[in-house]
Formats: C-alpha cells, structure tokens, sequence
C-alpha cells in the first residue's frame, strides 16, 4: 500500500512535469496572437493566410528573417463561456462571435479609436449602418470578419417545375401572398399530406421578417433612444397575425407539425437546406454564405437562385449582421492584435472571402465592381445573388433592433411571443403587449441595477423627451408630413430612425 | 471554562496535525466560498458591473434577490421541472429492487444441471428465432444480432450466475456522464435514431387501426382508463384505511399518502379532456378526505406511531401517483388518437426536440441507469440481512410468492428504501445539469431547465452571481429540509 | 439469505434477467457498431456496418479542432491527482479522526460531516471568484485542487478504521513508535479496502466531472474528455460515426477499471453506503 502510493506520487510528478514541459506553448518559437473562433476548418486556412500576409506587407516587424514577427494561435471557443472568461481575465486576444455592445458596456473590449483610422479598419471601410454592431456610446470596438443580409433566395427549377418565375425583386406582402398561393395551387397536393412548401414556417421567418416588415411602415422594437420598447403597436399585431393567417388560413407557409415530419435530416445548414435543395421549399432566408453549402454539390445537382428583398411595405430595408471580431481589454498583446484587424480590412482576406463564398466580405470596397465577387466563373447558377446582396447592403440594410438597457439571454421575448401566437395560445395584441411589458421592466430593472447604466439612461430618456417635441411639431397630410422641426441627428441612438427620418427629410445636422 | 492539561494540548495538536493537510483544503475551498456566497446572494453581485475591467461599488440588496426568485416566473417553471423529473424516482427504486429479488436468486447448482441449462437455453433461442422468422420480423442481421446478444447473456448468466447480470446492470450507471449522454443524445435522434427507426414501423401499423377507431369508442376507451384509476385510487384508499384501522400504518403517513395520491385525482380538472374526467376526480377527492376525516373520529382499536411506514408510504404512494398520472395522460391520449391518426398517421415522438416529450425522454434515461444503481447493490445486501426464519415461517403460513414478499421482504427492507429515497431526493433536486447541459441545452422551451442548470446559466451565462447564489441557497435550504427529513425519521429505521 | 428455485422457475429468472441485461448493453452495442460505421450508413434501419471502418478511431486523433490524445491524457492526469491527494489527505485525516483520541475530537468531526450534505452548486460560484484571484482559471491545477479534499473519503475510510482492532495500536506504542509511524507502517496498510474503493470512486467521479471543467478551462489544449466531448459533438457533431469512436474509447477506462475492480467496488458500496 505505501510503496504503491509513494510510486504513484512520483509517476504523477514525472508524469505532470512531462505534460508541463510539453505544453504548447513552450514548441513555439515566435509569439502567437490567440484567436478565439469556431472550430471551422476555413478558419485555419485564414490564420495561415494571416501569417503570409503579415510577411508580405509587414516585413518591418520580423526580428528574424526564417520566422514571422507573430502567428495566431485558434483556440475554438465554446460560446457559452466567452463572457465568464473575459471577465475572469482568461480570454484570447482577439474574440469572434461577439456581441460588441454587450461587451463593451462590460469594459471587455479595448477602443479600436485612431489605430482604425490609421490602419484602415475604421467603420469607413465597411458598409454603412454598421456602428451598432461595431461600437458603443460612439467608439470603434470591433471590425467585420464576414457579413450576411439575409434576404430570400429561390430555387428557379423549383419555380418552373410549377409553372412560375421568380417573383419582382422588391415586393409587397400581398405579391407575396399572392404569388404564393399560386405556388401552392400549381403543386396540386390536395388535401393529402404535404411535401411540398413556398418556404420554410412562420416560426423560422420569425424576428428577422417582423422586424423588416414594421421598419418599413415606420415603427421599430424601440423608440428613437433605445430607451423604451414600443411594439405595442397596430403594425406589431398586423404582421404576427399575418404569419398565422399565412399558417393555418392561406396555408401557404408549412406548420410547425408538418415541418417536423418532413425534416430527415440536419447538419450544416440544417433541414431546411435539404429542402431547398430537393426542391421541396421554393425559397429559403439566407445569404451568400449558403453558398458554401451549395457549392458542395456536383455540377448536375446545382441549380439556378435568385434573390429578392423581403416582401414589406413603403420604406425598403433589410437586416444585416456581422460575425465581429474585437481586441480583448485584457490582451497584453493589442499591439499585435490590432495587425489582424487590418488584416481583415486588407484585400487578401477580403479576396479569400470572396473566393469562398462564406459571407459578405467585410469591407465592400474589395467587392463592388469586382467580377470574382458579382459573377464567379465558375458557379454561373449563383445568378444575380452576389451583386443583389451587396447592393441590399450597401443601400437597405440595418442592424436588428437592440437596445444596451436590456439583455436577454436565450429565446427573445418576440420569439416567444410568435410561437405563443402560432400555438393558437394567445392573440397577436396579447402576446405583443406581454412581451413589450417583459421587455420594458426589463429595462426598468437593470436600469435600477446599474448605476453607470442609469446614468446613460437618463441623458438618453431626457433626449426622448427633446425628440418628443420635437415631433409633436410634425404635421401630417394623407399619412405624411407636410411641415415641422427637424430633429438633430445626434439625438437618435436607433439605427432604424436615423435612416428613416432621413429618409422622410426630417433629420437635421448634430447640435 | 474548558481546562486543558498539557497532555490535551499535545494530543490535541497531534490530532491536528494529522487532519490539517485535509481541514486546510476544505477550509479553501469549502467553508470560505461558502460564507462568500452567502454573503453574495445579499448582493447585486453581476458581472456585468463588478469584473476585473469595471469596478463599480458593490451593493447590498438585502432579501431582494429572494423576493425576486419568487416572483420570477422562470424560477417556477424551472422548479416544477426539477420536481417533475423527480417523479421518475419511486420507478428507479422499484426497478432497482426488482433486479435485486431476481437477482437473489440461488444461482448455484451443479456441473451437470449447467450442461443443462445450456442446452436448454440453446433450445429456447433456437426456437426464438424461429418464432421471429415465422412471425415477419425477419431473418435479419438485426433480428439475429439481438438474438445473439440475448443468448450470449444467457449463456454466460447460466455459467456465471449473479456476478455476470449485476455486472451487466451495474455497466449504465458506471459509465454515466457526459459520453453516454451523447450516445443517447445520438439515439433519440429524432430522424435516423435507432429508436425512431424500430418505432416508426410499428407506429405506421397501429397508426391505419387507429385511425378506424370511431369517435365513441375513442370516448369509451378515454373513459375506461379514467374509470381505471377512479377504481385504483378507491382501492388504495380502501387498503390505507384498513391498514390504519389495523395499526399498520401511522396518521402522519397516511395524510402524506392521501396528499400524495390525491394530487393527480385533483389534476384531472385541470388536464382531464374527457368532460366528466374533473368532476369525476375532485368527487373522489372530496370522498377520500371525508372518509379520511370519519375515520380518524372513529379512532382505531390498535394504535402505532405517528410516522410508521414512512418510507414504504412514500415511494409506494409515488408509484401510485405516476400510475395514476399515466393512466390519466393515456385517457387524454386515446380520445385524441383517432385524430392524430388520420392525416399524416401516427408519427413517433421527437424526443429531446420535443416540448413535451424531452422530461419524459430524460427520465427513461435515468431509469436506465437507475435499475442497476448502487440502489441494486444496497438493496442486494439488505436482501442477505433479511432473516432465513422469517421465510421458513411465512412459507409454514402457505404464503404464496407475491404475499411472501409483502409481508416480509418489503418491510424489511423498508430501512433501506428510506436510505435510498432520501439519497434520491437529495440528487433529484440537485441534478439535470449535465443531461440539461449535453443533450438539450435545457431546452426546448426551457422544458428540461433544472435549477441546477438555471444556476449555470444564471451565473455563467448571465453573469448575475448574487442572484445565481440567492438560487443556489433557496436549493441548499430544500436539501437541508429533506435532511432535517432525514434526521428526524432516519435513524430509527437505520438502527434497526 | 437467498431463495432456491427449482429448474423451470430458475430458467425463467435466467431469460427475464438476460431480457433486462440486453436492454442494458444495447445502447453500447449501437455505439461500438455506429463507430465503425461510414457516415452514410449511420441513418440506416440496420445497426451493421457493411464495411467495418477501423480508421475511424485513427480520425478522431488526426481530426482538426479536436485534440483528442491531449483530452485523454489530462483527464487522467486530473482525475489520478484529485485520487492521490484525496486518499492521502482523507487517509490521514480519519487516521485521526478514528485513532488518536484527542479532546473535541466527535464535535470537530460532526461539523466536518455535517458539510457533507452542502450542494457542491452552493460553492461553485465563490470558489470560481477563488480561483480568479489565486489565478488559478485555465489551468490543470485549478482542476485538481478544489477538488482534491473531500469529507466522504474521509468519512469512508474512518469507517473502517474503527474497525482495526485497537490492541494494534497499544502494541505499536509499546515498541515505541510515533504516530505517524503507527499510521504509516500499521494503520495504513490495514485500510487497503478502503482505500481502493475510495479511489475507484474518486478516479471515475473525476473522470466524469464536467461542470468544473466547463467553467474553468478555455484552451482546448487543456480540456478533459468531458468537456472535449461537448465541444466535438457541438462543433463537428454531424459526424456520429467518429463521435460514437470517441464516446467509445473515453468508456474504455471506465470499463476496464469496472471490470478489474468490481468485487473491491461491490464492498466499498457496500461500506460507504452510497457513492460520493
């Protein structure tokens, strides 16, 4: 018994000695930056892709002429823990996947601030509309590694074995409805069990289809300073009990329970692509990053898409997103960090994103009026679908609402209202004004949590009430307004009513 | 005042000394984080606002946290799960002890019975498989492989007898963690999953006969089952009486039982679809607790304590309850058949995907495992404690097998069921984080959401650590309830 | 005491014990088939691979993203340090617990037990503020110590100690030597039992931990199986052949340890009443 115990201690300390002198860190022989990503393999291309073009436009910085100045070092993060981690001092130098208000509210991330400009990653040199996703209270905190807009692709084969083509590229929801009830009607399943679907259900157009469709009748989820949720609107209710009226009225959107049935498989992508693919939905949400998915089919299976807007009323817009990459506050490596940010911005990554498709590349210039970008030579199915997506970026597209007084982890309050909806479990104003009610006292609680907070809140609800006059000085004429004040356009926080007033000519310059 | 001679001291400090490597870590990592959480769940402790890059000043908040916890909606929910999951326990027990009789069994015999025995065995699966053949499974590869894996446990159970099964049992909860949740993550795989795939046939037969079924026999067999646990509740009542009237069973734990059997009789009118299903259950209620109330007026002729057959009472009563809880699920069932059945036919559940499919989904789980638990094991010793002449004597009475056990077995072992209930409790309420955390990320819905996951997610998702604490101390103080439980009812049947 | 069966009623013991067991190893059998299987055929209604695919146990070491050599190898160097420091630190402290007589003693050791029935979630959110400070986040150490003290190995192995009978002591003390000599060369020796199954115990609780490692690891260099599991069936999760290969060899411990250790395992269960 003893000998055995004294043995294992001295196994275990060779054994621990072994592991610590063999720890990664010691083979390396030039400082690494750590990446915090996904576990995807094109993200090791990317980081090899980094170590040349860091050779090749900064030779300065190598101290020796065989080894690079610096490498990156992916470490796959698994999400759920990034915001423990950073606030515990663990993290990597660069985080992916972030959520870039969230983090900066924290004081997770370093201020990108005059390096940007500098070096040529400031929010100039992405598409516009971004700072919310890319900043907080006015600073640079991060810089694109891909963008989507998502938008509705078709399967054109799909559309001609019934009959169609594809439908006008801006639209309304009633073309909309109407052009699928066609499609339906032209399938001819009867009253049979259905295989076959104009897209994919209510639940899954979700957030992204009722935020696009009440932008383009003038609401948005928050008010102009982000300070209060005002879905409680007409054209709120109008849009869920449109997407039921669409399930169980028109049926021209599968259910829920028939979308279960159909399903057989998941996977990069997820049912849905299958289906697309198949020919079993005519059009699916997604952007050019599908088409990672799309190129992996043989030339026989490909088939032709096109992309349209989302169907919506008057002011046209789009939802666009960002995967956002930021320096970690506690990196003690940020002069190195900020290299890969430039990087991002250069033309060999922005060029590498072209080339596979994964995204928008993050800065546009290397895009428009490029013939790799808009027609790849070798995927001529791919259509119209590169050129349509910038163009949505460049002149529509718009965060999706957030506001920094309030966090939700998990399914949003809006999600959860659809499906209640959908569920037959509550009406479209019930399940509308419980949820704007959670989101509100939300606010009101973290709010009261937080004094720094509270502060910003403050100013911000005080600017609310300027806004306010302001607008009761509007007047209006047939739905539109014929006189009044203009507002400052530094008084507006939400993305959406920058654009929209000045879209209505209502916006004046900061005061 | 204490008075210590120099010898006390010395030995006292030998006595140290030897614990301090231990008592110092435990100091570190137990007794100091213990009344630093305490303290936290007093607090706004968030990490939002208190982390290495912004220090705001911490506050205390005083019982706001509690007063929160218990008009957070989620709280609720998320506790009803954890009650809910619970519910599988008394099957666990009853599973367990079920493997642990058969498994008493005096496996031993000679060499020439053994050659017997497999030859016997070799017959029987033989004729099996011909059986299977003739009745359309198949000759399949599948048919054969779990053939042949039924008879390679045969035959290595006839040779080695006890130690072969027990280790074959004991094999799921060993192993359980986070690997085997994934393989069964993997195998309630709703589209593909092996289980699908071996439901959905037999499903698509049904789903045609179902389908035929008329509304009003829909209505009958909805009312059946209703009638059915009408009549086992009435039973269960009649047996508690008698046993109370007889001194066999204490006040205390006949209320418990009546509570407990009493619940899914009143849920009825709250889930009953069958419209008299309500009505029904709450008449029975009333019934009981009338009955209850005449007969403690009435008094008894032989009287015992208060708390006697507690924990016989206990997971007895909660078998009763889940069998009474599916019977009323099965009614619900059967009327909506016909209905689910037309159209598209009778679909196999999704599982973990599925709302309300992903607590039951779990619980199989932990049955699985739970048949061959240290339960087993503790049972199986309990089992060799029992004393030989108190079966000599039933068998002289002419007790048949199922009163041999009622009479005898059960009540001695009911020390152990206690043992084993409180154990099970005190996990119930503490787990679902790893199975919340592998297979269904407390989804869908938060249906699989335990509090223990709700504590996770609270604390290292949210970053919200003095109300994750306020959680994790509302818990502790249901645990610490369930071992006051313990320590009040406990030692009188371990001292036995 | 056991029950003897006569023939008929025994064999059909036998078939429903056999029935149970196989419901029991099915799940495994689906495993180790769905391992060596080409991800095409895993969907199929038949559990038999056409073709036995052995390389897959290869990919899961050479897959990108997924250091799985590395995930074993710190499992078990985590789960083999929390063992010895908990059967040396609970060896000593029930050697006094259970040997020396010492003034305090019973009351020192009932509020040591009474810790025994604190949730370990209750301690989890200080003990990660703990680790912060001590700068302990992300390391192996930061595993291994908080784990590394526990009131249940002591509680077990005091148990069998009461059990030594004392004359032992008496005898050692005559031949004049120490305390710790006593409980190195007498007492030590004697708890053999015990402390084995204390260290199946604490090796295979280890091995499975995954709330601890969740928390406190980030580079995947430093992750144990547990949670190297997660993050494989969350990234590449797609691939059930090659994930069922790596459910299957992070078993193969266990099982080995299960099959060698079983009768040790059936009488520590048997002594310290339930699992810790």
């Amino acid at each position: 018994m003893n000998k055995a115990l004294i043995a294992s201690l001295v196994l275990l300390i060779i054994a621990s000695a072994a592991t610590y002198v063999l720890r990664p860190e010691t083979q390396e022989k030039y400082p690494r930056v750590e990446w915090m990503s996904d576990s995807n393999p094109q993200r090791f291309e990317q980081t090899e892709l980094f170590d040349k073009w860091l050779r090749e436009k900064h030779p300065e910085l190598a101290k020796n002429k065989d080894l690079p100045a610096f490498g990156i070092k992916l470490s796959a993060s698994n999400n759920q823990s990034t915001i423990i981690q950073a606030v515990s001092g663990v993290a990597g130098d660069l985080i992916d996947h972030l959520n870039v208000p969230v983090f900066a509210a924290m004081g997770l991330l370093k201020p990108l601030g005059e390096d940007a400009k500098k070096q040529g990653f400031d929010l100039n040199e992405t598409y516009p509309n971004m700072e919310a996703l890319l900043g907080y209270e006015g600073e640079q905190y991060g810089y694109p590694c891909n963008v989507v807009v998502s938008s509705f692709i078709f399967n054109e084969n799909t559309l001609k074995r019934y009959g169609m083509s594809a439908p006008r590229e801006t639209w309304t929801t009633e073309d909309f409805e109407k052009f699928a009830r066609k499609f339906m009607e032209n399938t001819n399943q009867g009253s049979s069990r259905r295989t076959i679907f104009y897209t994919i259900a209510a639940e899954s157009l979700g957030e992204t289809f009722i935020t696009i469709n009440v932008r383009s009748y003038g609401i948005d989820m928050y008010n102009e300073t982000l300070t209060k949720c005002i879905a409680n609107d007409k054209r709120f209710y109008d849009v869920y009990e449109l997407l039921y009226k669409w399930t169980y009225v028109d049926k021209i959107l599968p259910t829920a329970a028939e979308v279960a049935s159909n399903d057989t498989e998941s996977g990069f992508g997820g049912a849905a692509f299958s289906h697309f693919i198949n020919g079993n939905y005519a059009t699916i949400i997604a952007g050019r990053w599908a088409m990672v998915r799309f190129r992996e089919l043989s030339e026989s299976e490909r088939f032709p898409m096109t992309m349209t807007l989302f169907p919506q009323g008057p002011f046209k817009n789009a939802v666009i997103g960002t995967r956002a990459t930021g320096v970690y506050a506690g990196s003690r490596k940020y002069d190195m960090a900020k290299y890969f940010m430039e990087f991002l911005a250069s033309k060999e990554y922005n060029d590498y994103i072209i080339k596979y498709a994964d995204g928008l590349p993050p800065n546009p210039k290397y895009a428009i009026g490029n013939p790799d970008y808009l027609s790849p030579k070798e995927y001529p199915n791919e259509g119209n679908l590169h050129e349509k997506e910038l163009e949505y970026a460049m002149n529509y597209a718009l965060p999706v609402p957030q506001t920094p007084y309030f966090r939700k982890t998990g399914t949003s309050w809006f999600s959860f209202a659809l499906s209640k909806v959908m569920a037959g479990r509550a009406t479209a104003r019930e399940a509308v004004d419980e949820a704007v009610e959670r989101v509100n006292s939300g606010i009101a609680e973290s709010v009261a949590a937080n004094d720094n907070l509270a502060k910003l809140y403050n100013r911000d609800v005080e600017l609310q009430h300027k806004i306010d006059a302001v607008k009761a000085t509007w007047k209006y004429r047939r739905g539109k307004i014929i006189s009044g004040e203009k507002i400052p356009v530094n008084w507006i926080k939400n993305p959406f009513y920058k654009k929209y007033y000045a879209h209505l000519g209502m916006l004046k310059g900061a005061e | 005042m204490l008075k210590l001679t120099r010898r006390d001291v010395r030995e006292i400090s030998t006595g140290i000394a030897f614990l301090l490597p231990n008592i110092l870590g435990f100091l570190a990592f137990t007794t100091i984080p213990l009344v630093i959480s305490l303290f936290m769940a007093f607090t706004d402790w968030n990490l939002e606002m208190h982390n290495m890059f912004q220090n705001q000043e911490l506050r205390s908040v005083g019982f706001a946290n509690f007063k929160k916890l218990f008009t957070d909606p989620d709280f609720m929910t998320y506790l009803g799960n954890t009650l809910f999951l619970m519910l599988g326990i008394p099957f666990g027990i009853a599973g367990s002890l079920c493997a642990a009789l058969m498994l008493n069994n005096d496996f031993r015999c000679s060499k020439m019975k053994r050659v017997y025995g497999i030859v016997i065995v070799t017959v029987v699966l033989i004729v099996a498989c011909v059986m299977l053949i003739l009745a359309g499974a198949g000759a399949t590869a599948m048919t054969l492989l779990v053939c042949g894996i039924v008879g390679t446990v045969l035959v290595l159970g006839s040779v080695g007898g006890q130690t072969v099964y027990r280790t074959l049992f004991y094999f799921p909860s060993f192993t359980a963690g986070v690997a085997t949740y994934i393989l069964w993550k993997k195998l309630y795989s709703p589209e593909n999953g092996p289980i699908n795939n071996v439901l959905q046939p037999i499903l698509d037969r049904i789903s045609p006969l179902a389908a035929s079924m008329t509304p009003s026999g829909a209505n009958l067999g909805a009312a059946a089952f209703l009638v059915v646990m009408a009549l086992i509740y009435a039973y269960v009542m009649f047996r508690l009486i008698l046993s109370w009237k007889n001194g066999e069973t204490g006040s205390l734990s006949y209320c418990i039982a009546l509570v407990v059997l009493s619940i899914p009789m009143a849920c009825c009118q709250l889930w009953s679809t069958v419209p008299w299903g309500g009505a029904l259950g709450l008449s029975l209620v009333t019934l009981g607790v009338l009955f209850s109330l005449l007969m403690f007026l009435t008094g008894r002729e032989y009287k015992c304590v208060y708390d006697y057959g507690m924990a016989n009472a206990v997971v007895l009563d909660g078998m009763i309850m889940v069998g009474l809880f599916i019977c009323l699920g099965l009614s619900n069932v059967v009327l909506a058949l016909p209905s689910m059945a037309s159209g598209d036919g009778l679909t196999a559940p999704k599982w973990i995907s599925d709302y309300y499919w992903a607590k039951p989904s779990l619980m199989i789980m932990g049955f699985w495992a739970a048949i061959g638990s240290n339960n087993m094991l503790l049972y199986l010793a309990g089992l060799s404690g029992v004393s030989q002449e108190l079966y000599e004597a039933a068998d002289i009475d002419g007790a048949s097998p199922f009163q041999r056990f009622w009479n005898v077995t059960w009540p001695q072992l009911s020390n152990v069921t206690f043992f084993i209930l409180v154990m099970s409790i005190m996990g119930g309420l503490q787990g679902g984080f790893e199975t919340a955390r592998t297979m269904t990320q407390g989804g869908p819905a938060g249906s699989t959401t335990t509090l223990a996951y709700y504590i996770y997610t609270e604390g290292f998702n949210s970053g919200r650590l003095g109300y994750a604490s306020a959680v994790a101390w509302t818990l502790f103080i249901m645990v610490f309830c369930v071992t006051l439980f313990n320590w009040k009812f406990g030692n009188k049947y371990t001292n036995d | 005491m056991k029950l003897s069966l006569d023939g008929w009623k025994l064999l059909l013991v036998h078939l429903v014990l056999a029935l149970v067991a196989t419901a029991m190893v099915l799940p495994f059998t689906w495993m180790v088939l769905a391992s060596l299987k080409k991800l095409q055929e895993i969907g199929l209604e038949s559990w038999i691979p056409t073709v036995f695919q052995w390389e897959n146990y290869r990919d899961v070491f050479t897959m990108k993203g997924v250091q799985f050599g590395r995930w074993y190898w710190n499992s078990i160097l985590v789960a083999a340090w929390v063992t010895f420091l908990q059967v040396f630190t609970s060896s000593l402290a029930a050697f006094s617990f259970s040997r020396l007589k010492w003034k305090g003693r019973d009351l020192v050791f009932l509020l040591y037990l009474a810790t025994m029935m604190l949730p370990s979630l209750v301690m989890m959110i200080p003990n990660y503020q703990n680790m912060i400070s001590l700068g302990l986040v992300n390391t192996l150490q930061g595993l291994i110590l908080p784990s590394a003290f526990s009131a249940f190995g002591t509680f077990l192995i005091r148990q069998f100690m009461m059990n030594i009978p004392s004359s032992l002591d008496e005898a050692a003390e005559i031949d004049g030597a120490s305390k710790w000599q006593l409980y190195w060369t007498v007492i030590l020796p004697l708890a053999r039992p015990a402390i084995v199954t204390l260290t199946i115990f604490t090796f295979i609780g280890n091995y499975n931990s995954m709330f601890w490692p969740l928390v406190m690891i980030k580079s995947p260099e430093l992750y144990t199986l547990p949670i190297g599991m997660l993050a494989f069936d969350s990234s590449q999760g797609q691939q059930t052949n090659l994930l069922m290969a790596a459910v299957t060899m992070s078993v193969i411990p266990m099982i080995l340890i299960f099959l060698f250790m079983q009768k040790q395992l059936v009488k520590g269960i048997m002594l310290g009443g339930v699992k810790g």
